[in-house]
């Protein structure tokens, strides 16, 4: 499987704090790689540095062979990577249908498609057609998780980045959402996933790969279940120092 | 959650509420202020418009011209008005805006139709309404303050004092006081610029010496220059117009220990003026026309007459006060003698006449101008203004000619 | 089921619009032939240009979100330009009105562009508050330079305009002639505004007032647009401030100084931020009012403006128009 994103030696601190320590790892076409990991383990911090957030104190990052470790975060969107949030970040006084344009409008990709079609389409996949006139404050949190990855598959990213998709949401659309991820990967509409979350049943369902953090570091690697009978990831989740 | 029918009914209210904005703006807008235009029976007052600073910078100055106006108004009518009709003012606050200002004046020409307008008080304005009153040539405009001179058309009067006529009178005391060698300290704008282009020959003509000229934006905080200027060429007296913060540039010179032994002439500071200056303003003299310890009968009858329907403790300010009350005299008595309202008829009757203001003869020259009194007066221990003399008759020296 | 709930928003926002629209234009068109007062029309014609300062203003912010305290700066600068141009002399000095005009608005465009520049896309990137601060001080600096600039500016003074507002040999600078002119030049920018608005870029712009982070994270060049938006409004705020200028017949200091800056935040704020129509409303009622209770009521019309204030923004806190700008986004 071909990497689409080669992270090496990657490091950020903060003064003297080290958030990210040393961390190595690739993004494969076609997978969904889960992100987990307790509070404070330095999942966040990852993914500000992966889209460009933050600057990485040391080692470097490349997307499709080219290293964009100096790359503003408005360039390595326009290079194809698309970022979900954790706390909503829609336009919230604009209209369901609005939000989609923007997304969909975004310029210097080259498939600038704004056609009602396409906005259509998305409406119908993320289940707000019949909400698509209502102003997006209106929405529920859920909802308007759903609008955001609406806006932000529009864009047609390759890399897809979600950080938290399911805070907020019932079983059910949990569900759903996790299908979506998987079906995005699998229909070749985005090229690779990198998913953050706590809900590790969510996680189990999507992802094909798992990477678990603590303390800056990534501890362990693989499927789910390999990693829960990981020694080290026991050890630091009965508090015990790896 | 709001249904269609409220949604509806809010909007259309929105909708119908603005038209009714916009009307009622017509309506308020077209009828205000806009009274009778002076009919010819008898009885029917005689509209004066007035274009004064009442909020603004200017308050003190607006509401004295106004207050004085009103003065005066009192008094004509009491003796029978004019061509037997009562005079009446319109007053329209001008906020001490140029652009608000224009649009009054406008107002009060285009309107309400007055035959005169009585103001401004700051030089930009007057600028301004100059402008405004010689385009539209239907309008005598008469400007009751202390300015640099200058202007010039068939229309317009001034009543306050010029240079010419406040500097040549004290100019001479301050030498005799304190020496010959001067230094003119302005604000860097016409009105200052032009005193001392006015005051120069003068200092010549008496036998003194300019040892410095020294210029600082209106509103300045810094007096370095001014301390630095004073301090090198030791004047034996400075004569000053600094109308916005005198007092803070007189506070710098006083702190950088300059100001002793030299003395103080100022064409622009009265009694309202002194309030807040520190005590190096002792011994400053001022030449303006009218102050409350100014010597004359009149005086005293006009300051009783103000503080009567104002208050105990109002006073009219140094010129634009005394300015109004002499204008609407003026004006009156020229539209008695020309036998009518009409603005070139009552300049050209407006020459030559005379009137006796509360500090003495005032007479309007050819250059439209006037000739009148001008106090002078001495900053006491007690920080009020002593008065010193009374130099009456002193002409313009306006080179205006119509 | 679903399709005809949606369908329920009464009157969708662009209907609603296009009715305020129509009744303005009627009152607009009907005014000159309602009032006789000369000089009341006269008085709508200044009003007008005001608007235009207004809405400059209303699609810098309550577009784009991008608060200034000195936009008065292009609005009194332009007047000083085109005073500058037609009343001095020197090099290819003067010129006659129109060319003065346009010369005026296309050098404010290019001060604009140059700030904006500096602020957006500079090394120290401003947002918000800073940038407000940051146009306060301009206009300060313009203020106290028009004052010190003695040959050029006319210092305290200012500069007398000589030239008349006449275009095709009509005279339209008083009266009615200058309410068309004013009128004329009002539409125009509304048409070209609301243009620009219901563009792509205009809901670009609504994405940066509503959260400009993920406008970014889209993919947008977000410098790049704020900086055109500033220079637009900023040539608009020129445009209105050239007409005003040269039918006044003076501009002093104050013309570019905060105050007059600030007061216009107050007329969009109160007709409605981000309807365009709204400041509009806003600056004629606003201005209106203030010159004719100040003639009526001597002592007291400042407050019953203040109190009037205090009304306005606690029964209609999204402007008196803000109506417009609410509900389903049809």
């Amino acid at each position: 499987m071909t990497a689409i994103v080669e992270v090496r030696e990657v490091s950020k601190s903060f003064g003297g704090f080290m958030a990210v320590h040393d961390v190595s790892f690739d993004l494969s076409e076609g997978e969904v790689t889960g992100l987990v990991g307790s509070n404070g383990a330095g999942k966040t911090t990852l993914l500000n540095l992966l889209y460009g957030r933050l600057e990485l104190s040391e080692g470097r990052i490349s997307f499709d062979g080219s290293d964009i470790s100096d790359l503003p975060a408005h360039q390595r969107v326009r290079r194809g990577l698309g970022m979900v949030f954790q706390h909503t970040t829609v336009f919230p006084e604009l209209g369901v249908r609005e939000n989609l344009r923007l997304g969909a409008m975004r310029k210097g990709r080259g498939t600038d498609a704004s056609s009602p079609a396409e906005i259509d389409a998305m409406l119908e996949m993320i289940g707000l057609t019949a909400k698509q006139y209502d102003i997006a404050s209106k929405l529920s949190h859920g909802e308007q998780q759903w609008l955001e990855i609406g806006m932000v598959l529009l864009t047609k990213p390759a890399l897809l980045l979600l950080d938290e998709p399911t805070s907020g949401m019932t079983r059910s659309e949990a569900a759903r959402m996790a299908d979506l991820c998987r079906r995005l990967v699998t229909e070749r509409t985005v090229r690779a996933v990198v998913v953050v979350e706590h809900n590790i049943d969510f996680i189990r369902r999507v992802s094909n790969r798992v990477l678990v953090m603590h303390r800056g570091t990534i501890i362990a690697s693989g499927t789910i279940d390999e990693v829960q009978h990981d020694q080290a990831v026991r050890d630091a989740f009965l508090g015990r120092t790896v | 959650m709001a249904t269609k029918k409220t949604r509806a009914k809010r909007v259309l209210l929105g909708l119908v509420g603005v038209t009714a904005l916009m009307g009622g703006l017509v309506a308020c807008g077209g009828d205000d202020d806009s009274s009778g235009s002076g009919g010819e029976a008898s009885g029917e007052p005689i509209k004066i418009g007035v274009a004064a600073d009442l909020t603004g910078p200017f308050t003190i100055y607006g509401t004295s011209m106004q207050r004085s106006a009103q003065i005066a108004v009192d008094e004509i009518n009491a003796a029978g008005g004019v061509l037997g009709r009562p005079l009446e003012l319109v007053v329209e606050d001008t906020q001490t805006d140029v652009a608000v200002t224009t649009d009054k004046a406008r107002k009060l020409i285009e309107s309400d139709k007055v035959p005169m307008v009585l103001g401004p008080i700051g030089s930009d304005a007057a600028d301004a309404l100059f402008k405004t009153v010689a385009e539209d040539g239907k309008t005598v405009l008469i400007y009751p303050e202390t300015y640099e001179g200058g202007k010039c058309h068939p229309l317009f009067f001034s009543t306050g004092a010029v240079p010419a006529q406040q500097i040549r009178p004290m100019l001479p005391v301050l030498q005799e006081e304190f020496g010959p060698k001067v230094l003119l300290f302005g604000a860097d704008y016409v009105w200052p610029r032009r005193s001392f282009e006015i005051a120069k020959p003068i200092i010549e003509e008496i036998g003194g010496e300019l040892v410095g000229e020294v210029y600082l934006p209106l509103i300045a905080d810094d007096f370095t220059e001014l301390v630095n200027a004073v301090r090198d060429a030791q004047p034996d007296y400075i004569y000053t117009l600094y109308p916005a913060v005198w007092g803070a540039a007189l506070k710098a010179l006083e702190d950088a220990g300059v100001l002793e032994g030299v003395g103080i002439g100022t064409t622009f500071v009265g009694d309202p003026g002194l309030e807040g200056l520190s005590a190096g303003a002792v011994g400053q003299y001022t030449a303006l026309p009218f102050f409350t310890t100014a010597k004359g009968d009149g005086v005293a009858n006009f300051l009783k007459a103000f503080q009567a329907k104002y208050g105990a403790d109002q006073i009219p300010s140094g010129g634009e006060g005394l300015g109004s009350y002499n204008a609407i005299h003026l004006w009156a008595q020229a539209v008695e003698k020309a036998g009518t309202t009409d603005p070139s008829k009552v300049s050209e009757a407006m020459v030559g006449l005379e009137f006796n203001s509360p500090t003495g003869k005032v007479t309007v020259e050819p250059s439209h101008h006037v000739t009148q009194t001008i106090q002078l007066v001495k900053v006491g221990a007690d920080m009020k203004h002593e008065f010193v003399q009374a130099f009456e008759n002193q002409p313009s020296e306006e080179s205006c000619s119509l | 089921m679903l399709a005809a709930r949606s369908r329920a928003a009464s009157i969708s926002r662009s209907r609603r619009v296009r009715y305020a629209e129509v009744i303005f234009g009627v009152v607009l068109l009907a005014l000159p032939f309602i009032a006789s007062d000369v000089f009341l029309i006269d008085r709508f014609g200044r009003y007008f240009t005001w608007a235009i300062f207004a809405i400059s203003v209303d699609l810098i912010w309550g577009f784009g979100g991008v608060l200034t305290f000195g936009h008065a700066a292009f609005f009194g600068a332009s007047g000083y330009l085109v005073a500058i141009f037609t009343e001095r002399a020197g090099w290819f000095l003067p010129l006659p009105l129109w060319p003065a005009i346009g010369l005026a608005v296309l050098c404010v465009a290019m001060f604009a562009f140059l700030l904006s520049t500096l602020a957006f896309r500079g090394p120290y990137p401003m947002r918000g508050v800073e940038l407000a601060v940051i146009t306060l001080a301009v206009a300060y600096l313009l203020e106290q330079y028009a004052r010190a600039g003695g040959q050029i500016t006319g210092g305290q003074n200012g500069i007398l305009f000589g030239e008349r507002l006449e275009l095709f040999g009509l005279d339209m600078h008083r009266g009615r002639g200058f309410y068309w002119l004013a009128g004329i030049a009002l539409v125009v920018v509304y048409v070209l505004v609301r243009v620009f608005v219901n563009r792509r870029i205009g809901l670009v712009v609504r994405g940066i007032r509503e959260n400009e982070d993920r406008v970014d994270l889209l993919g947008y060049d977000v410098p790049s647009i704020k900086i055109e938006v500033f220079t637009l409004s900023a040539a608009l705020a020129a445009f209105g401030g050239a007409f005003f200028y040269v039918h006044e017949g003076i501009i002093t200091p104050a013309a570019v100084g905060v105050a007059a800056s600030t007061q216009v935040l107050l007329w969009v704020a109160l007709g409605g931020r981000g309807t365009l129509l709204g400041p509009i409303i806003g600056t004629v009622v606003l201005q209106h009012l203030t010159a004719t209770l100040s003639g009526t009521m001597l002592d007291t019309w400042i407050f019953v403006i203040g109190a009037l204030l205090i009304v306005v923004v606690v029964v209609f806190p999204a402007g008196v128009l803000g109506f417009l700008d609410r509900g389903p986004a049809r």
